[in-house]
């Protein structure tokens, strides 16, 4: 035991977290004041802590009180909003979310399912992904591993900050005047795709940049210690030990990426089935939030609870990619403690 | 690497040059290197080129947007003026956009001043008052609620809040004689409007400002809290003067992002300010947002030549005003830091 | 309410964190106008006693207490205790130097404020009294609005017992206050804490014996949670009565 414990008592605190480490002859007398059975007092006890807290004495101790119901409050607006989207989405969409919802095609008069949507919508991310997870690792780990701290690093590092603000529909103008038109690709799933990765690639560079400087400086010195080269350290060990942190943030741009529309309205068209070729007419691509946005526009009400529908369906799909990226980010903490 | 010059070099502009004899002096070196050496500097130049994909892309963005939108610039009848011209008749060759940077400042003015109030407590509460175990759960929810992509908020409000502004909210505050005389209440409403789109706004930056705030509050040190609570400070007076003082730097940024977020919104505002023309005067008018105007008619303004000018000309400013605030975001965390004797 | 004999007394008190227990019917009256030293090896139980004086531990949340401590004759932990007036009255100086992060001057303007003063000519007054009294006026008196965490360590911890000095405290613990200065600030620091001593009541925890000689009045010596002993710190230097403080002093135990 150091000094640490002595600096406001945080060693205090970890010590006795771990009851296991108590030993039974330490504790001589058993503590006074806890409840007699803490189940069946539980109510009781909050109930004296309400009290507790009504007791004000001086003017600052009810500002103090105010003050604190204030903050209380905004949490409580603060989260209001989700269960109010969430509720209703499922009230209205959750009766649609069947099968064949999934794996029929629309069809001409769009009564079906959303399965050209749905398979869009992985064909785009797949198309980003390939294009924009190397470019932006790969230019992680150089900036990261290969450049000297300087003029060169700040610039790349400020031009990647400054292109994650830039509005989705910015990119999309962009998309549309520079790939469809310009190179005159057309619209379809490179285009859009396309589009997509660069919306991709500065949170990417961002999230690798991060997870590369958390691997402790040794582990690289270590590795060429024993007479490996930069390359072979960068690949072997650098990259394997901040792996989990690459794909934390890949998996959320991942998810930030499955739900853009602006990007794609110019870009990627929109189909009632599934795209035959990548470039050309027959690769027009629909995706999921291009059809909730096209459905909703419709005035046809049973577009409107598909709309729903499929908003669901895609919010479930986000959070669940949302769901294992925390997963695994919180795998990476554990291993380098 | 030695500063030897290629003899040719008076055909050379000076910013290559520097360039050039880095190629030059790795050529150099790779007729030199054997084995692993070359591995590694093979891995170097491969690597060079993802790395400036990134700068590469936002100079060829600013380039691109900046070459589509001239023409309306040098136009005679429009020029940098549009920028104040309030009317808006591409059948007229009208194109003053004063209309749209007017609707996207209004509806995003209001929605920070609703998300950072709230956001802020709420966040002061979650890293100040919160119990542990609800805490977690809450941070949870929070993130959840990030990750909803802007269609589905702007679905919900749509198809909820904007009745609901319709049905509701209008003729109540309205009615009220309290608030019946109020200017920014006056009008009649189909629901489309100000209003509605500065709160969906409002409701989807709040998740970023109180995960950013919670974030910067905690990384306060805990022996600020105790040495003001041992000078007989409440845990309020502790949280609002110390620790909320000290995680200024990273508040302020989470706040100047927000701002560059709210103007670049898309799709919900889209959906829900009705698309007007007009210059709103009250939260029920409808307005029309710098996203929107792209959004709506680029597809249709594309093969006019002056028409789809104006309308990049709309999008250069979003991306001069995106820039713009992450240089000052930046600016403000060390301006902040530097105040606090914290760097 | 029976007259007092000393300001802070404390009757066979015994803290929980939790179920483990820190200190252990400990029962002491510490001399007005003195400095007392609590010293002992390393661990929880001499932070844990001098935040219990404070009430400092009650923002942990399993932190439980039994016994008394008074304050001037009146429990502190008692249902009439307002913990707010007894923090006013009782200043804390922590082991690593923690000015708040804004200017000198504002360091030392926040305990005044915070209980009621508004007057900014009486403020200035204060900030410049309880520089003098931590000698620290002179090497800040033209820099005040500078940010505090830029003066060197030595500089920051006698700027926090001016900031604990602020409000006029008749007490004053110190947990370590030297511990993690350079030697030079270390005694500048040991020697301004013997001048206090006169106006104020300090209680000083530290590990390190040859300090609390040079400093303390009167010496406590705690060892996993007991009170041992707890005389004139000259007595126990001399002759300790116990054989675990003779231990202690002689550096076995550590």
């Amino acid at each position: 035991m150091g000094n640490e414990d002595q600096r406001s008592g945080v060693g205090c605190d970890q010590m006795v977290r771990d009851h296991a480490s108590a030993t039974s002859d330490e504790v001589s007398e058993t503590p006074p004041s806890t409840p007699e059975q803490p189940e069946i007092e539980g109510k009781r006890r909050l109930l004296l802590w309400v009290k507790a807290q009504l007791l004000v004495r001086t003017r600052r101790e009810l500002k103090d009180l105010l003050l604190k119901i204030v903050f209380a409050v905004a949490m409580l607006i603060v989260v209001l909003p989700f269960f109010l989207v969430v509720v209703h989405l499922a009230i209205v969409g959750l009766g649609g979310l069947t099968l064949d919802f999934f794996t029929t095609l629309p069809g001409p008069s769009l009564a079906g399912g959303i399965r050209n949507a749905l398979v869009g919508t992985i064909l785009l991310v797949l198309v980003a992904g390939g294009v924009g997870i190397p470019l932006s690792v790969l230019g992680a780990v150089y900036i990261n591993e290969y450049s000297r701290p300087g003029r060169i690093r700040n610039l790349v590092e400020f031009a990647s900050d400054v292109l994650a603000g830039i509005p989705s529909i910015v990119i999309g103008a962009f998309g549309f005047a520079f790939v469809v038109v310009f190179l005159g690709v057309g619209m379809g799933l490179v285009s859009g795709g396309l589009t997509l990765a660069f919306m991709m690639i500065p949170t990417v560079l961002r999230t690798t940049q991060e997870a590369l400087r958390q691997v402790p400086v040794s582990l690289r010195e270590a590795s060429l210690a024993l007479g490996a080269t930069k390359w072979t350290t960068t690949w072997r060990v650098t990259i394997r030990a901040a792996f989990p942190g690459i794909m934390t943030g890949v998996l959320l741009s991942i998810g930030r990426v499955m739900g853009e529309t602006a990007p794609l309205i110019f870009t990627s068209g929109n189909s009632l089935g599934v795209p035959t070729s990548i470039v050309g007419p027959a690769s027009w691509v629909a995706s999921l939030p291009y059809t909730i946005w096209a459905y909703v526009s419709d005035p046809r009400p049973y577009l409107q609870v598909k709309a729903h529908s499929t908003a669901l369906a895609l919010l479930i799909i986000v959070l669940a990619v949302d769901v294992v990226a925390n997963y695994v980010s919180r795998k990476v903490t554990r291993r380098l403690v | 690497m030695t500063s030897e010059e290629p003899s040719g070099n008076s055909l050379l502009l000076r910013f290559p040059r520097r360039i050039w004899s880095y190629v030059l002096g790795g050529l150099r070196t790779v007729r030199r290197v054997r084995g692993p050496a070359a591995q590694d500097l093979v891995g170097r130049f491969v690597l060079l080129v993802p790395a400036f994909a990134g700068s590469a892309l936002i100079i060829l963005i600013l380039a691109f947007l900046w070459y589509e939108a001239t023409p309306i610039f040098l136009d005679p009848q429009g020029g940098p003026s549009i920028l104040v011209q309030p009317i808006w008749d591409p059948n007229r060759d009208l194109f003053g956009i004063a209309v749209f940077i007017v609707g996207s400042f209004v509806c995003t003015f209001l929605a920070i001043a609703m998300a950072v109030p709230l956001g802020v407590g709420a966040a002061v509460f979650l890293s100040e008052f919160c119990p542990l175990r609800i805490r977690t759960s809450i941070r949870m929810i929070v993130e959840m609620m990030a990750a909803i992509p802007s269609i589905v908020y702007g679905l919900w409000a749509y198809v909820v809040m904007v009745p609901w502004i319709r049905d509701s909210f209008a003729p109540a505050v309205q009615s009220n004689p309290l608030t019946s005389w109020m200017p920014w209440f006056q009008g009649s409403t189909n629901g489309l409007s100000v209003l509605a789109g500065s709160t969906i706004l409002a409701i989807m930056l709040l998740p970023t400002v109180v995960a950013v705030s919670d974030d910067a509050l905690q990384s306060v040190p805990r022996t600020y809290r105790e040495a003001s609570l041992a000078l007989g400070a409440t845990k309020t007076e502790t949280a609002r003067k110390i620790v909320v003082s000290a995680a200024i730097p990273g508040i302020g940024a989470a706040i100047v992002l927000s701002l560059g977020r709210a103007v670049g919104e898309t799709m919900a505002v889209l959906m829900v300010t009705g698309n007007s023309l007009q210059i709103p005067y009250s939260l029920f008018d409808p307005t029309y947002v710098m996203t929107s105007i792209i959004t709506n008619q680029l597809g249709y303004a594309f093969v006019f030549p002056l028409w789809r000018s104006a309308l990049f000309a709309v999008a250069l400013v979003l991306l001069l005003m995106s820039i713009s605030f992450t240089i000052i975001a930046k600016w403000f965390v060390r301006w902040g830091m530097k105040t606090r004797g914290l760097v | 309410m029976a007259a007092w004999k000393h300001q802070i007394e404390i009757y066979d008190l015994s803290t929980w964190f939790g179920p483990k227990q820190v200190l252990k019917g400990i029962t002491c009256h510490f001399s007005d106008n003195a400095v007392t030293a609590i010293m002992g090896p390393s661990g929880c139980g001499k932070s844990t006693l001098l935040r219990t004086i404070n009430r400092l531990n009650d923002i942990i949340g399993n932190f439980r207490m039994k016994g008394r401590v008074l304050l001037e004759g009146e429990d502190i932990y008692g249902p009439q205790a307002n913990v707010y007036e007894l923090r006013r009255k009782i200043g804390m100086v922590f082991q690593q130097p923690n000015p708040f992060p804004m200017s000198v001057r504002d360091n030392v303007k926040y305990g005044p404020r915070l209980h009621g003063v508004k007057d900014g000519n009486e403020l200035e007054r204060i900030v410049e009294t309880s520089l003098r009294r931590a000698a620290l006026w002179d090497e800040v008196k033209d820099c005040l609005d500078d940010p505090a965490p830029n003066l060197s360590g030595g500089q920051q911890q006698r700027l926090c017992i001016a900031r604990a000095l602020s409000v006029d405290p008749p007490v004053l613990l110190m947990d370590e206050p030297v511990s993690s200065l350079d030697p030079i600030s270390a005694a500048k620091i040991e020697n301004l804490i013997v001048q206090l001593k006169k106006d104020y009541t300090i209680i000083m925890v530290t590990h390190n014996v040859q300090q609390a000689f040079r400093v303390s009045d009167q010496a406590a010596f705690l060892y996993l949670g007991e009170l041992v002993e707890f005389d004139k710190t000259s007595r126990i230097a001399e002759a300790p009565a116990d054989e675990r403080t003779e231990a202690f002093i002689t550096g076995r135990i550590g």
